[in-house]
């Protein structure tokens, strides 16, 4: 039997063990360890059992992960979503669909310091979901936005899926950063619209919230000043090249517990609460990454990558089909898989593909996030629809996903203006500082 | 009987000891945030870094990440995909998980294995980090902890499943 076929082979073992519950990382080291094995000999793949592991965790590189996870926690006990929340609602509240809109955009603001879309969810769905209920949402505009906007969490930057494909393909990750901004601002724009779209033609739907005064307003500016702070801070020292990512990620999770503490709410109790989720989270990641390294192993030897992108190549198709092909694919992965966990299963693969095809690195990026972004909030495993049905528990998850709908189009107008201007993600990466 | 016994008396050791595991992690996370601040307020105002913050970093890397993969899994934290067994009935779902659990956990024993053979290898040779003149081996071991932790905890997944499968 030739490599090839073995790598082949290995692949349908990983994917049968993941669908059989096995932890996905578990399986790509299980596959890895006894590819390398059969092709290589017993002796070299234990030994990269015995240095893969170490030489994983111990990279300075990827010290970016606790310290963005712990940054993340940060600002989830800090309550700043709900602070942008209540300035954005004495703004715009009073507008058709304006509850919906200042959620979206609170969900923005939240997500520019957090790169988690749970995370985002969670909090604004515990702020947001009250006020629209007071003001008779329908169910399914109040949670459909709320699931989609959480998902600008790892749009906008810091991300977490955007820092792993850069950890995976060796890509700048400030660049991959600073590439997320403004597609993550056209796709808030792009949700806002849906809103309004859906308040215009059916007013029931979201009704107008209450109309502050100016002074009132004005005055409602002062309350998140954290967010901002700590974005120019960590965004901005990234694109001014002030910044490794580890040390934005440092910077980051030291201001946002400084900003936790000068608000009064750090507790003892949250803040073991927070480390040891950063750590939990860590450990979760780091299982997967371990796993996928042992698994490059086999995968290189088997030399299946380079007969896929040779196969593919060979087929002299046009290389925007290609890219629509992989598109699909991953939207069906998506649907399926939790973000994360597709991008390390599958760049390695796709990656040299879309090199070969001549796509940009950075641009391709931004393109998977958006889309693993969707698969949260796309049956049956849209996560993030769980999360919110957790915090609106009297909603049955049938109409969250009927409200998601018009979401989903949004997103889809994303994808496509990414494919006709990539330049939407290109352009700020190429005016940075390195 | 047996396996349900065994296994509830390994997560009540487990359980704690992951956990201790974890806040030993937690602090070197709190302490690579403020080693990094640290470093990035010297060079900016004293123009000096601190030596070794790179290598400093990349032990206390290994210290988190081995300290957290037992903890995680005792969390239930590592991603599975359940949407395919979801529908199965229940008896095959436990026959599938201690199928997969104990692959891991064999996976791990190895992995184990392999790490504590590599540290000996360290201790003898001697290895230490460029500037500090750090061992490396000490945590070559503290890595081979970390990976007996977390096979300990999958096989423990894998009797609690086993017992759930073995129940009348």
């Amino acid at each position: 039997m030739s490599p090839v076929t073995f790598g082949v082979i290995g692949i349908a073992a990983v994917l049968l063990l993941m669908a059989l519950r096995m932890q996905i990382g578990f399986a790509m080291a299980v596959i890895g360890f006894l590819g390398f094995a059969v092709l290589n000999s017993f002796p070299s793949a234990f030994s990269v059992l015995g240095h893969e592991p170490f030489k994983t965790a111990g990279s300075y590189g990827l010290s970016v992960i606790p310290l963005f996870m712990l940054m993340g926690q940060f600002a989830f006990i800090s309550r700043m979503g709900a602070e942008a929340y209540k300035t954005l609602y004495y703004w715009i509240g009073f507008l058709p669909g304006g509850l919906a809109m200042a959620t979206i955009g609170a969900c923005s603001f939240f997500a520019a310091i957090s790169g988690s879309s749970l995370a985002t969810a969670a909090t604004m769905g515990m702020v947001a979901l009250p006020e629209m209920r007071k003001f008779k949402y329908s169910d399914e505009l109040a949670t459909g936005c709320l699931a989609a906007g959480g998902t600008l969490g790892i749009l906008i930057p810091p991300s977490t899926v955007l820092m792993i494909y850069g950890i995976l393909t060796q890509q700048s990750i400030a660049e991959l950063f600073i590439a997320g901004f403004i597609p993550g601002i056209i796709l808030s724009l792009l949700f806002i619209l849906t809103i309004y779209i859906t308040a215009r033609v059916w007013p029931e739907q979201g009704p107008p919230g209450p109309r502050f005064t100016f002074p009132e307003r004005v005055r409602s500016l002062k309350e998140p000043w954290g967010i901002f702070a700590l974005f120019l801070l960590v965004i901005g020292g990234l694109y001014a090249g002030w910044f490794t990512p580890t040390e934005a990620a440092a910077v980051g999770a030291f201001g946002a517990f400084l900003i936790t503490l000068i608000k009064g709410r750090l507790t003892w109790k949250t803040l073991v609460e927070s480390l040891m989720e950063a750590s939990k989270a860590t450990g979760m990641i780091f299982g997967i990454l371990i796993g996928a390294y042992i698994l490059q192993y086999f995968l290189t030897i088997s030399q299946i990558t380079d007969h896929l992108v040779g196969w593919v190549v060979g087929m002299g198709l046009n290389r925007y089909i290609v890219m629509c092909i992989l598109i699909v694919i991953y939207l069906i992965l998506g649907c399926l898989m939790e973000g994360l966990s597709i991008i390390i299963l599958t760049i390695p693969i796709t990656y040299p593909l879309i090199l070969k095809m001549g796509f940009d690195p950075i641009w391709f990026g931004v393109m998977i996030t958006v889309i693993t972004e969707m698969g949260l909030i796309t049956p049956p495993v849209g996560v993030n629809v769980f999360v919110i049905a957790g915090v609106a528990k009297d909603v049955p998850m049938y109409r969250i996903f009927r409200g998601i709908v018009p979401f989903i189009f949004a997103m889809l107008v994303l994808i496509s203006l990414l494919l006709i201007f990539p330049q939407m993600a290109l352009y700020l990466p190429h005016t940075m500082s390195r | 009987m047996g396996v349900e016994r065994l296994a509830s008396r390994l997560g009540s050791l487990l359980n704690p000891f992951c956990r201790g595991l974890g806040y030993i992690a937690s602090v070197t996370v709190f302490a690579l945030m403020c080693l990094t601040v640290a470093d990035i307020l010297m060079r900016k105002f004293l123009n000096q870094s601190i030596l070794g913050t790179v290598e400093l970093t990349e032990l206390m890397m290994v210290v988190i990440v081995f300290l957290t993969l037992g903890f995680s899994e005792m969390k239930d934290a590592h991603i599975k995909v359940d949407i395919f067994t979801s529908k199965l009935k229940r008896p095959t779902q436990t026959l599938l998980d201690v199928i997969t659990q104990f692959l891991a956990f064999l996976l791990f024993a190895f992995m184990t294995v392999s790490v504590l053979r590599h540290a000996l290898v360290m201790q003898r040779v001697g290895e230490v980090t460029q500037d500090l003149w750090i061992p490396k081996y000490p945590f070559l071991y503290l890595t081979a902890l970390g990976c007996a932790v977390l096979s300990i905890a999958l096989f423990f997944r894998f009797l609690e499943f086993l017992s759930e499968r073995l129940k009348p």
